[in-house]
């Protein structure tokens, strides 16, 4: 009946096949999903949150959803929209939260077990010179300010669409509204980036960053 | 293609999400009018400059971790509690029952009151959607609900659920009116979020739609409040009622008269009583009696 799911024929399954394979009672289906969209969803929640430890709890809640709702997937449909539409859920969940304890989430200052604050104490890579390393880092520093600087909507369609390469279409599956309201917070999203931004990306581009 | 609505489009344009005629026709003009193609130029310099913040790799042993969590039946922490299980206090469901019955009579008292909302946008517009007459009024009384409530901070909620109640309605009567509503929500998220520029862009934009914007009316008002966030002052009755007494259209008064009352008792139950708990409502049955 699942012949389709069959793992060994040449190319390997689609994200809507492991799930179906992971519906039927086949766990390895499961940690297939987590090692292919691991890095995407933590990341996803990262840029959404500028809090590496709580975007890894976020990337960790993600996947025990989808383990705990696997009867609600609709294999039909997208894999990576449905997790997307978790995670940007379950980050709405936290700013409802922080909102009401008062604490500001976008703190952009370099948390612990940040992998800037990681790489910061191990300089051992030999490639950049300080300079230009410090450059960099101030540079990354202003980015995140930028793009946590953004209302929660705008930043979660930024973030899908610049650093995620989710299409308008995607975009809009995840998030629950149209084509051309993603496109609005998009072009509104970009036009605060630029004001933000546009000296020193002038600069990088200068110095052939 | 004149260059404001060019540049309205680049974002799109970088992203390839046009159609390949209006993809050559800005392809062409980028490359005729040298405003617009440094306007282009710093946008692809912004977007190189925002690849600064890098992606990370899954830290070891994730995958095994999630797995291990999963296996042992952890459910996430969001999840782990339905709803429908916490425990409400009794007093907070009176307050609530309160509240309900003050929304109700407020929709209530603008299907009895024939002409209550009417906008300033002409006749046509209502003649145009004359089908939908009531669910229209129902939509403006919750705009002027939420202008009432204004973007205070405690109501957030209510003002949310008011918001959700706007959007049904107005995706019951047509995809345009949808957009248009879903375009109004967002100049009040930007305008609570301090981005008073971007949403009077956008309520320019609602002023001037063809055919007009049902809630154009309320534009003004929406504005008003935007002041407000500016000033970081609350928008309050009074700003609300100084703004609804001055316009010319009388209709208006009676409105604020009637409702202050009400508006004053609804605005005072919700200092202690938390919206989020509120029990949804009904409104369709309200407005169709089949």
């Amino acid at each position: 009946m699942n012949s389709q799911l069959e793992l060994d024929v040449g190319t390997p399954p689609s994200d809507e096949e492991l799930m179906r394979a992971f519906q039927n009672g086949r766990d390895g289906g499961f940690a297939e999903l987590v090692m292919r969209h691991g890095a995407k969803v933590l990341n996803y929640a990262w840029r959404l949150t500028d809090d590496f430890a709580l975007a890894q709890d976020v990337a960790q809640e993600t996947f025990l959803a989808v383990y705990t709702r696997k009867d609600t997937f609709d294999s039909r449909r997208s894999f990576p929209a449905w997790l997307y539409r978790i995670a940007s859920n379950l980050c709405r969940m936290e700013w409802r939260r922080r909102r009401r304890t008062t604490a500001p989430m976008s703190g952009s200052s370099v948390a612990v077990g940040d992998p800037a604050a990681l790489a910061a104490e191990t300089v051992a890579d030999p490639g950049p010179s300080p300079a230009e390393w410090a450059n960099r880092r101030e540079l990354e520093h202003r980015v995140r300010r930028a793009v946590v600087e953004l209302p929660e909507k705008l930043r979660m369609v930024f973030v899908l669409s610049f650093y995620e390469g989710l299409a308008y279409k995607a975009i809009s599956d995840v998030l629950g509204c149209s084509i051309g309201t993603v496109a609005s917070r998009k072009h509104l999203a970009m036009r605060h980036l630029r004001k933000r931004l546009g000296a020193v990306a002038g600069e990088l581009l200068g110095r052939g960053a | 293609m004149k260059c404001k609505a060019v540049r309205k489009q680049l974002t799109a344009y970088v992203d390839g999400e046009l159609d390949e005629q209006t993809r050559e026709v800005l392809k062409t003009h980028l490359n005729l009018c040298s405003e617009c193609s440094l306007d282009y130029d710093a946008m692809r310099k912004t977007l190189a400059a925002a690849r600064a913040w890098e992606p990370s790799r899954l830290p070891g042993g994730f995958t095994e971790a999630v797995c291990e969590r999963a296996a042992r039946g952890d459910r996430p922490r969001s999840l782990r509690v339905p709803p429908s299980l916490v425990p409400v206090p009794r007093l907070a469901w009176q307050v609530g029952a309160a509240c309900l019955i003050l929304v109700v009579g407020l929709v209530l008292g603008a299907l009895i009151r024939p002409r209550a909302v009417e906008p300033e946008a002409g006749p046509e517009a209502v003649a145009a959607q004359e089908g939908h007459r009531e669910a229209l009024e129902i939509l403006a009384e919750l705009q002027r609900l939420k202008l009432v409530l204004g973007l205070r901070e405690r109501t957030e909620h209510i003002v949310a659920a008011h918001s959700d109640m706007q959007r049904r309605l107005a995706a019951s009567i047509s995809p345009e009116l949808a957009e248009q509503v879903a375009a109004y929500h967002e100049a009040e998220a930007l305008i609570a979020a301090g981005w008073l520029d971007e949403a009077d862009a956008i309520l320019d934009d609602l002023e001037s739609a063809q055919p007009p914007f049902v809630l154009a009316p309320y534009v003004r008002l929406t504005r008003l409040a935007a002041r407000c966030v500016r000033d970081e002052r609350p928008f309050g009755l009074s700003d609300y009622t100084a703004v609804v007494l001055r316009s010319p259209e009388r209709v208006y008064e009676a409105i604020a008269k009637q409702s202050q009352a009400l508006a004053s008792a609804y605005i005072e139950a919700l200092e202690t009583f938390d919206p989020a708990k509120l029990p949804p409502l009904r409104l369709r049955e309200l407005w169709s009696p089949e």
